[in-house]
């Protein structure tokens, strides 16, 4: 049967999603799906349309060996070694990043077509007393940051948002741009869009109307961001 | 906090390398996930093996979660079931079994496919527009979900032949996008 074209890929959307496009046919999909977004988005609507299962009391509960293979696996503390505190956990890190590295070299990214969804790097941006204020979509392909905010936060009068990074292992933050309400999009500024692949801390500070005159935050700092590396 | 939002912020935790986010996501989410890959592998260790394997690779790629997509458990749900069919299809090759009869004796567990997928939780013009399917179809897409059946096994369980079931697949899927299309409810915001 012949299908128009946005018929025929609507088709192997649903079947993947239902389950009937098996090992390397689904991978081909996953894949397109990553670099196509309309096939992105179709796909996303069909499986955000499948059933999942129901939160309920008869649960299955995995057994124990199932978390201690995962935290094996990748090196992760377990409540023991929590109690021993940083130096421990440091340490512990230090070794999950050598068996992330190893693993990376070795296997290559096993998985990585498994995951249809934007190859963009997502964060929350908390305020100073830990509480949630939106997600950050990195988009460093782009150079730009999407700030998940519904309505934009309004700054006081005369004052604008400035957003600045700080890479791993630096003390110095550098400016990103400025918003005159933050949300939505930011497009860095060019000479910083490499930044936007290291690990480091985004930070939002309050300055006046067109951006530190300084070119160092000089108003108090309302939110950070951890990133890891891309 | 609501499920979802907390999960969702799980996951954005978990991409920024959190152990004790991800532990926390584990322990609200295994069980879901868990009883999902059962339903397709029905078999306790496989089962337990798909999920592990597949929280390591969440945790490996959790910054490609996207919460403008889709929601969290959508996502988790996708790649379990993924996984489990891999498993399922890998382990009926190592067995040599003809899958007719891996299935019957399987499905014959399952008085009620049909219940299964009617007992899971999905919006309310999903299941509406699945009851006014023909039944054929519907059977079709309610086994090809819940149990993980391909196209070949399906033609094997309701004998008929590959094209007929072919068929019922791909006119059940487009009558199913025309009625939620049609719909009242926005299928990203009701009942989840």
């Amino acid at each position: 049967m012949k299908l128009p074209r946005d018929e025929l890929r609507d088709a192997l959307c649903a079947e993947c999603a239902l389950g009937l496009l098996r090992g390397a046919a689904r991978r081909r999909l996953l894949k397109m799906a990553d670099r196509d977004p309309d096939l992105r988005r179709r796909l996303a609507r069909w499986e955000a349309m499948m059933p999942t299962e129901r939160a309920r009391a008869a649960l299955p509960r995995p057994s124990e060996r199932v978390w201690s293979g995962i935290r094996r696996e990748l090196g992760l503390p377990g409540r023991l070694q929590e109690a021993f505190g940083r130096i421990a956990l440091w340490r512990a890190w230090a070794v999950a990043a050598t068996a992330v590295l190893v693993f990376a070299i070795g296997l290559g990214s096993l998985f990585r077509n498994e995951f249809p969804l934007a190859p963009s790097r997502m964060t929350v941006l908390t305020a100073q007393n830990g509480e949630y204020l939106a997600w950050v979509r990195v988009d460093e392909a782009k150079g730009t940051l999407s700030i998940g905010l519904k309505d934009p936060l309004a700054p006081p009068p005369e004052k604008s948002f400035e957003l600045w990074f700080i890479p791993e292992g630096s003390k110095t933050p550098l400016s990103l741009g400025v918003q005159a309400a933050l949300g939505g999009n930011l497009a860095v500024r060019e000479d910083r869009r490499a930044l936007l692949r290291g690990a480091g801390i985004l930070a939002v500070s309050l300055e006046p109307k067109s951006g530190s005159p300084t070119g160092l935050p000089t108003g108090q700092v309302l939110f950070t961001a951890k990133l890891a590396a891309a | 906090m609501d499920d979802q939002k907390e999960l969702t912020l799980l996951l954005l935790e978990t991409a920024q390398r959190d152990a004790k986010a991800f532990r926390r996501l584990y322990d609200l989410a295994s069980p879901r996930l868990l009883a999902s890959a059962l339903r397709i592998l029905r078999d306790r260790p496989l089962a337990e093996e798909a999920l592990q394997e597949v929280f390591v690779s969440i945790w490996r790629n959790a910054a490609r979660y996207d919460p403008l997509a889709g929601a969290p458990m959508t996502w988790m749900t996708a790649i379990v079931r993924n996984r489990a069919l891999d498993l399922l299809r890998r382990r009926r090759e190592t067995a040599g079994a003809s899958t007719e009869d891996l299935d019957e004796a399987a499905i014959g567990t399952h008085p009620s496919a049909e219940q299964a997928v009617l007992d899971m939780q999905m919006n309310d013009n999903l299941r509406k527009c699945l009851s006014e399917l023909e039944a054929a179809q519907r059977q079709a897409l309610v086994l090809a979900y819940a149990h993980g059946l391909s196209h070949a096994e399906l033609a094997a369980h309701l004998a008929r032949p590959l094209g007929t079931v072919k068929s019922w697949v791909r006119r059940g899927l487009a009558a199913l996008k025309q009625c939620i299309d049609s719909g009242w409810g926005h299928h990203e915001t009701a009942s989840r």
